[in-house]
């Protein structure tokens, strides 16, 4: 079994996207509207169906030729692909959902005035501000087939910054001002309210916002790393041969022992690598071996639904 | 029993503000950076294995890097990221990125590569967008698009970032395949998350080379996949982006300067950890004493 593709357009397009959509709904009222039983009966069913077609698109040895799992005249390779670009479109509306429970959670606070509600209105004007100037930016750019000509050089239809008439052409070609779609190339970075918004500010306040750790770790440093047992000092030096080693610090320590020598192997930098190469690896190894065994152990408890969740207790 | 002495010792500890104790890191780590200091720097075994893997990549191959960071961990994966599309860039390898685990990410690593190649004195014109190197953006890493991926690159990317049809894209025209007998000779994962695990289980089976950027926390666990030869290289974090610089011939006195204050951050809290034990190396001595 083949699947044709399909390349539909124009009035076909939304006719499919509309049946698809009004399908997707159907399903989920009847879901919806279905007793508990009903519902589990569904999700185990989805589970293991979902698990089955893996397990044995993973199992069944290819097609020599193709390169490609067939059961039954059913191929089960395409079909994963299909599954997968499925899957993307999926997990594109969790983005959806994310928003709208961080502006559940935020509204809340604000409509009731809670302890920081400030922090909640911080958190819609910087949603909108970047969301308004990122679609305000880009929108031509998915829904007019011609600007791509128009920030081209060479294009008949290229909007020439150095050229008399940029303003009048950026005026009439352009849905947007240059201040919210800088399109003059030799701007770097461009000079518009998204890119300000987007290298100015959020790209600071994510990178300052990851830099407060080194804080947190120096706080800890002195108060958590107390050396109590035999187990602990081992673990302490270990940890400040490694710091050390990992800097050129560790390097500038101990230059002065020939790296070419016969004591090569008690410079720092050669320590560390030899704990992380030969005493560290074996033992992420052995962890590797526990967490694969562990997963299998899940994954098999959740194909065949017998792991315990809230909605099956709440069910049975 | 803990001793007076040692008691005292911990309620000073106790009592000690946090914010002298920040204080001093920046007090530590500031003089390095404004006396630009700089300290030794020999590269290591897995910087230098990844560097041998990019030259042994034959001309006509693609390199596909995997750029999952954002902002938070730029002080490390940025130098990474710059780093080696440097070297391609002088190998003449041609390169596509995309991203698996940050929807920010792309356009960070745009504007990185975009720089890089001012950097190596090339035009627009002379290592062009479409030609030469692409950006395919964000994909949500889930695992059905990871296999349908690993099988068919076609099949998983249909646009670039900036929504161009990859038809489009002149370097990925009949690129589908990953490992010798395909178009794609190496991945090279530039990360601060766990994204490599993606690769190790469903890009392997390929034959694909895999390289990893990942920043200093994660190199511990990877050490086992360099054993196995399932990575061909690893950089750790912002050393191992010094190191690769030093490697490709184009130090970056600017990261070796950073490194130095790096290291001094390091022995500061090598230095706490030591001065939080006070307490109890005097029991120890104490007690011998008796």
């Amino acid at each position: 079994m083949q699947f044709p593709s399909l390349q539909l357009a124009g009035s076909e397009f939304w006719i499919a996207a509309l049946l698809a959509l009004g399908v997707a709904a159907g399903i989920l009222a009847l879901v919806h509207f279905a007793n508990n039983q009903v519902k589990r009966a569904v999700i185990v069913g989805c589970a293991f169906l979902a698990g089955l077609f893996y397990f044995l698109e993973f199992f069944i040895p290819p097609d020599l030729k193709s390169e490609e799992v067939i059961v039954l005249r059913w191929n089960l390779t395409q079909t994963g692909s299909i599954i997968g670009n499925a899957a993307q479109v999926i997990a594109g509306f969790t983005f959806l959902l994310g928003i709208y429970n961080l502006v559940h959670i935020h509204g809340n606070i604000i409509r009731r005035l809670r302890g920081g509600w400030i922090n909640s209105v911080a958190f819609f004007a910087a949603f909108l501000a970047m969301v308004v100037f990122a679609f305000w930016r880009d929108w031509q750019n998915w829904f007019d087939p011609l600007y791509p000509n128009y920030i081209t050089p060479g294009k008949p239809e290229f909007i020439d910054p150095k050229g008399a008439t940029f303003a009048s052409q950026v005026a009439d070609k352009l849905w947007a001002p240059l201040w919210v779609n800088d399109i003059v190339k030799d701007h770097k970075p461009r000079q518009d309210v998204y890119t300000l918004l987007f290298e100015g500010v959020y790209r600071n306040m994510d990178a300052t916002m990851f830099s407060i750790l080194a804080f947190y770790i120096v706080s800890a440093a002195y108060r958590a790393f107390r050396i109590r047992t035999r187990e602990a000092a081992v673990l302490m030096i270990t940890a400040v041969i490694v710091m050390l080693g990992q800097v050129p610090l560790g390097q500038f320590l101990t230059n002065w022992i020939p790296a070419d020598g016969f004591f090569h192997g008690l410079r720092l930098e050669e320590i560390n690598q030899f704990v992380l190469g030969q005493i560290n690896s074996p033992v992420q190894r052995a962890i590797g071996f526990g967490i694969g065994l562990g997963g299998l152990a899940m994954a098999l408890r959740i194909w065949l639904s017998l792991e315990r969740g809230s909605y099956f207790e709440e069910g049975s | 029993m803990q001793s007076r002495t040692g008691a005292r010792w911990e309620e000073f500890l106790g009592r000690l503000d946090r914010r002298l104790v920040s204080l001093g890191l920046v007090l530590f780590t500031l003089p390095p950076l404004v006396g630009k200091w700089v300290l030794p720097l020999t590269a290591s075994s897995p910087s230098r294995a990844l560097q041998a893997a990019v030259e042994a990549i034959p001309p006509e191959k693609l390199v596909f890097i995997s750029s999952d960071w954002d902002a938070g961990t730029q002080a490390e994966s940025r130098p990474q990221l710059t780093a080696i599309v440097r070297h391609l860039l002088k190998q003449k390898r041609k390169f596509v990125l995309f991203s698996v685990n940050s929807p920010t990410g792309p356009q960070i690593a745009q504007t990185t590569v975009e720089k890089a190649i001012k950097e190596e004195d090339l035009t627009e014109e002379q290592w062009k967008y479409g030609r030469d190197w692409a950006n395919l953006g964000y994909k949500v890493a889930n695992t059905p698009w990871i296999r349908t991926l690993s099988r068919s690159i076609q099949e998983a990317m249909k646009e670039d970032w900036q929504n161009t049809p990859i038809s489009e894209l002149e370097i990925l025209k009949g690129v589908d395949r990953w490992g010798p007998d395909g178009q794609v000779a190496m991945l090279i994962d530039v990360t601060g998350s766990a994204t490599i695990e993606y690769w190790y289980a469903y890009l392997t089976p390929t034959k694909v080379k895999l390289g990893l950027a990942c920043t200093g926390v994660m190199a511990p666990e990877q050490y086992p996949y360099l054993d196995s030869g399932q990575l061909s290289g690893m950089l750790t974090g912002m050393k191992g982006a010094a190191e690769y610089f030093e490697l490709i011939g184009a130090p970056s006195p600017e990261l070796r300067v950073t490194m130095a204050g790096q290291s001094f951050a390091h022995l500061y809290i090598v230095l706490l950890i030591l001065l939080g034990n006070v307490p109890i190396f005097l029991g120890w001595w104490q007690r011998r004493q008796r």
